[in-house]
């Protein structure tokens, strides 16, 4: 396998995204729709209002009135319902379904630009040429299509992968009696899991390959498609190597972006607050109005720092993966 | 035939358009408030409630998503464009297809909005005054009629006053049939209180042990 100089390319990329910053804007972009990767995690909350200890009868009385309630609170509703013509109800299913097609094609159409924009700024950051919004977005515009392609052609795989797994382990589950059922389920299902955390994180390594291979090479959705799960078989040691050092830098950086927002305006805005903690917590006074003032654009100054901070991130990453790209095709070629 | 020998708009006049656009946007949301507000009974809240949802704030957006691309593409701009004289061309001076159109208006709208609008404000000190959203599409925002801005003023105004005069029979509309509005309100509250505390008995409580009570 040839050599992949990491260092060179994590130094390349740190060169081209502070000296192409248009470039940022659509890091903007990108990084805004993966923003809302975090979690909730909302704990089951209990209803303290069933009972289980109450006497039986107590209980279906208590059921009865609440039905009783809840029928005269819905009187005055189900009449108003039955009031709206069948038209308007069929209007108001088409409108939300054609809102909700209308936004989720502008979601994948402003994503594929953005990264099409994005990865053809690097390319030609990389070799030299101008990088503005007019030259990026004309690649970018180009783009669109075949990237939205390559995203279908992904997803059906996951789906079918999913699919696949699904009504295998329900025939293994079939087919073993009830005593060896449990422990024969058990080591499919984990083999399942292995093969499909392997077959996400290949067509992971094909999507970064293949978005190149369409915006550089000018490859068709399916062609870019075979040609990047090649590429991902044979550099897959290095195109995990480079996630890591991504992944590494990319946390190191968000601490110490972190740290510094916190000095930087979470110390002024300490230090705007402790007089209105003057005499003790359970006594707080509220800022006077200036202060509130100040204390929201300290706010914004975090929140825009954040963002600019994350553009950049977005943008190195998108380098890294670009010039690996690159290394490995030129690799391929020799 | 190309259009790019007129002269680049000025912010403040696209500004002026913007303006037009958004008071069309507040008047349709007006109509229907004021649809819902012609209500006399309670229950003929329920349904033009849902009629004006449908209406002002689905179907409208929707047919503005589509339409609005369509004008640039036929005459050049949007409502407030054409009504403050502005075109929206490419680099050859010819009007925008109709899909770069729909880009410019969303995907374009969205970059510019990326980072504090700032995509519009560069519009102010660009030499082509072209914004985050022309600078990707490659479209440039012309003057085609010298008497735009004061016919834009009046579309303004006209739209302004449209919008107060609804207003103001929104608030009469309102205040005539507060009584209805506060019936519905009184007996809403009247059938939570009394959920509450039906449910609110000891038995019903299934953690209280009754040595807590």
């Amino acid at each position: 396998m040839a050599q992949v100089d990491f260092g060179k390319i994590v130094n390349r990329s740190f060169y081209l995204t502070k000296k192409h910053k248009w470039l940022w804007v659509y890091g903007l972009v990108l990084a805004a729709a993966s923003g809302s990767s975090y979690s909730n995690f909302n704990l089951p909350g209990g209803n303290s209002n069933t009972s289980t200890e109450s006497n039986p009868s107590q209980l279906m009385e208590t059921i009865q009135n609440q039905e009783k309630v809840l029928g005269d609170a819905t009187t005055w509703l189900t009449q108003s319902l039955s009031q709206v013509p069948p038209t308007t109800w069929l209007l108001l299913v088409l409108g939300v379904l054609a809102l909700i097609i209308v936004g989720i094609a502008l979601n994948w159409v402003t994503m594929s630009f953005a990264k099409a924009a994005l990865i053809s700024g690097i390319n030609a950051g990389d070799e030299g040429e101008t990088v503005d919004l007019k030259t990026t977005g004309k690649k970018g515009w180009l783009g669109i299509k075949p990237i939205i392609r390559l995203q279908i052609r992904i997803l059906a795989v996951t789906l079918a992968a999913l699919i696949v797994s699904g009504v295998g382990l329900f025939i293994v589950a079939l087919a073993f009696g009830a005593v060896q059922m449990q422990f024969m389920v058990w080591l499919v299902g984990i083999v399942m899991v292995v093969a499909l955390a392997v077959l996400f994180v290949l067509l992971a390594m094909v999507q970064i390959y293949a978005e190149r291979l369409i915006v550089i090479k000018g490859m068709s959705a399916k062609d870019a498609f075979n040609k990047a799960f090649s590429l991902s078989k044979g550099n897959f040691l290095h195109t995990v190597v480079m996630g890591v050092i991504n992944m590494v830098l990319g946390c190191a950086g968000g601490c110490l972006a972190g740290i510094a927002v916190l000095i930087l305006i979470g110390i002024p805005a300490l230090i705007v607050l402790i007089p209105s903690f003057a005499r003790g917590v359970e006594n707080f006074q509220m800022p006077n109005v200036f202060a509130i003032g100040f204390l929201i654009l300290l706010a914004l100054l975090a929140f825009a720092g954040m963002l600019v901070f994350r553009a950049a991130i977005v943008v190195f990453t998108y380098s890294t993966w670009t010039l690996l790209f690159k290394q490995v095709i030129a690799n391929e070629q020799e | 035939m190309s259009k790019n020998n007129l002269p680049l708009a000025h912010p403040l006049v696209r500004l002026l358009a913007w303006l037009i656009d958004v008071s069309f946007s507040v008047l349709v949301t007006l109509l229907g408030l004021l649809l819902v507000s012609q209500s006399v009974a309670a229950v003929e809240l329920i349904p033009n409630i849902i009629l004006a949802v449908t209406v002002s704030w689905i179907l409208f957006p929707l047919m503005y998503f589509f339409v609005n691309p369509y004008l640039m593409t036929k005459f050049g701009g949007g409502i407030g464009k054409l009504a403050t004289g502005l075109i929206v061309v490419n680099d050859e001076g010819h009007y925008l297809s109709y899909w770069r159109s729909l880009f410019r208006n969303t995907v374009g709208y969205i970059i510019s909005n990326a980072f504090f609008c700032l995509g519009f404000i560069w519009i102010w000190v660009d030499k082509q005054r072209q914004g985050w959203h022309d600078q990707i599409i490659g479209s440039y925002v012309r003057v085609s009629q010298g008497t735009g801005v004061v016919i834009g003023l009046i579309v303004l105004v006209l739209l302004g006053g449209a919008s107060v005069f609804v207003a103001n029979s929104l608030v009469e509309n309102f205040t005539r049939n507060e009584a209805m509005y506060q019936e519905v309100f009184n007996s809403l509250q009247e059938e939570e209180l009394e959920l509450e505390s039906s449910e609110a008995t000891p038995e019903a409580t299934p953690f209280l042990m009754p040595t807590d009570y």
